[in-house]
């Protein structure tokens, strides 16, 4: 009992947490400020096919990448070279944040039909939106 | 479609049956009775079928990030879960019995529902494309048998290394096996731009590639990634070296504490 000295003092609590608030207010301006300059990139399904095939985005910085399913059945962006992967259900979108990358192709797939939707991003210096 | 079908298996059932392979020793003190693990399995069942009837809306939420932050959530639940339990394992005070149980269970539960409801939804629209019955056939008996013969020879491994005095090792792989489960939550962060990744540290996917049958397999033992990025390495090391540092300092904690409570009295 007599050992809990610094962490039952009460000016204790009150300091850690105006420490960790200000640390979170900070993080959360950086976080909500780079999200506003995100460059948006689109990607259709149709037929199980991913249409652009090629997509090309700048490299070293992070893009948002929106992948509208027009088809009826569920497919999942799956890609091991961008590690991600995403399910995006029938007639809806999903949004996936990739990079910041450097230059080089990064090859991507539908993994339920993964014969038909295939593609590749590339990743290009000072290139501008596809 | 057979190729994909047994890669299904590799990737969301093959953690399923290492984590109960490493809760049959693991846990061996705590009793669960045929009733314990019916429910379980039950609730499991539900959690996972409710899951997957409202994921099309989970996904609308949070601007789009619904199932990523719901799976973390599910992640770290199960990992704390059952990460606290192992580390304080031996203790045989029967008063936390109960309260290990539950967090045994929802643990179990938590990680059962992701790999599950991956799982099922998968394999529901393979079911419903697919041209070659047979080619899916056979990828199931093969993706079945594959999870159960590891299963059944990791259990014998993990046996054998206890009873020949080998726990802190097996203690050692089931840390391994929980970090490398929870550093999924860094590639859903990443996704949802909650978190900026790094680039690579270090890349071996010359030598062993993510998408190879291997690469799923260790994968799904220690998390194995092949391009790790700073972020990955952080975390996966502090996950690990928590329980570690927990479990092997746990009797001296116990030790400390009985000492100050003989010299109070």
């Amino acid at each position: 009992m007599r050992k809990m000295l610094l962490f039952t003092t009460p000016s204790f609590p009150k300091y850690f947490s105006q420490k960790l608030s200000a640390i979170g207010v900070c993080y959360f301006i950086v976080v909500f400020s780079s999200v506003a300059d995100v460059q948006k990139f689109h990607l259709t399904i149709k037929n199980h096919v991913f249409t652009p095939a090629e997509l090309v985005i700048p490299a070293n910085q992070k893009v948002k990448l929106i992948i509208n399913n027009n088809d009826d059945v569920a497919e999942e962006f799956d890609s091991f070279d961008l590690n991600r992967e995403k399910v995006i259900f029938p007639n809806k979108k999903a949004v996936i944040y990739v990079g910041p990358l450097p230059a080089g192709e990064y090859e991507y797939f539908g993994e339920f039909h993964p014969n038909s939707a295939r593609g590749k991003i590339i990743v290009k210096e000072n290139s501008h939106a596809n | 479609m057979l190729i994909n079908t047994v890669i299904l298996f590799l990737r969301d059932l093959l953690p399923l049956f290492i984590l109960f392979a490493y809760c049959q020793v693991i846990f061996p003190t705590i009793m669960f009775t045929i009733k314990h693990k019916i429910y379980s399995v039950l609730i499991c069942l539900l959690i996972t079928f409710l899951y997957w009837c409202s994921a099309e809306h989970i996904s609308e939420m949070f601007d789009g990030a619904g199932i990523e932050i719901l799976s973390i959530a599910l992640l770290l639940t199960s990992y704390f879960g059952l990460m606290l339990v192992s580390c304080f394992s031996n203790n045989k005070n029967n008063h936390y019995i109960t309260t290990k149980r539950l967090m045994i269970m929802l643990g179990i539960i938590c990680f059962s529902v992701i790999k599950l409801s991956e799982f099922t939804l998968f394999f529901n629209v393979y079911t419903s494309n697919a041209n070659n019955w047979l080619n899916l056939a056979v990828g199931v008996v093969i993706g079945l048998g594959i999870c159960f013969s590891f299963y059944i020879l990791f259990s014998y491994f993990l046996k054998e290394l206890i009873s020949k005095s080998h726990q802190k090792i097996v203690f050692i792989f089931w840390f391994l096996f929980l970090a490398g489960q929870v550093n999924h939550i860094i590639l859903f962060l990443a996704q949802i731009d909650f978190i900026s990744l790094n680039r690579t540290v270090v890349n071996l996917s010359a030598y062993l590639a993510d998408s190879s049958e291997y690469g799923h397999i260790l994968n799904a033992l220690i998390g194995y990634e092949s391009s790790p990025s700073q972020m990955h390495i952080n975390l996966y090391s502090l996950t690990l070296v928590l329980p570690i540092v927990i479990y092997f300092t746990k009797p001296l904690m116990f030790k400390i504490t009985h000492s100050k409570g003989g010299e109070n009295e």
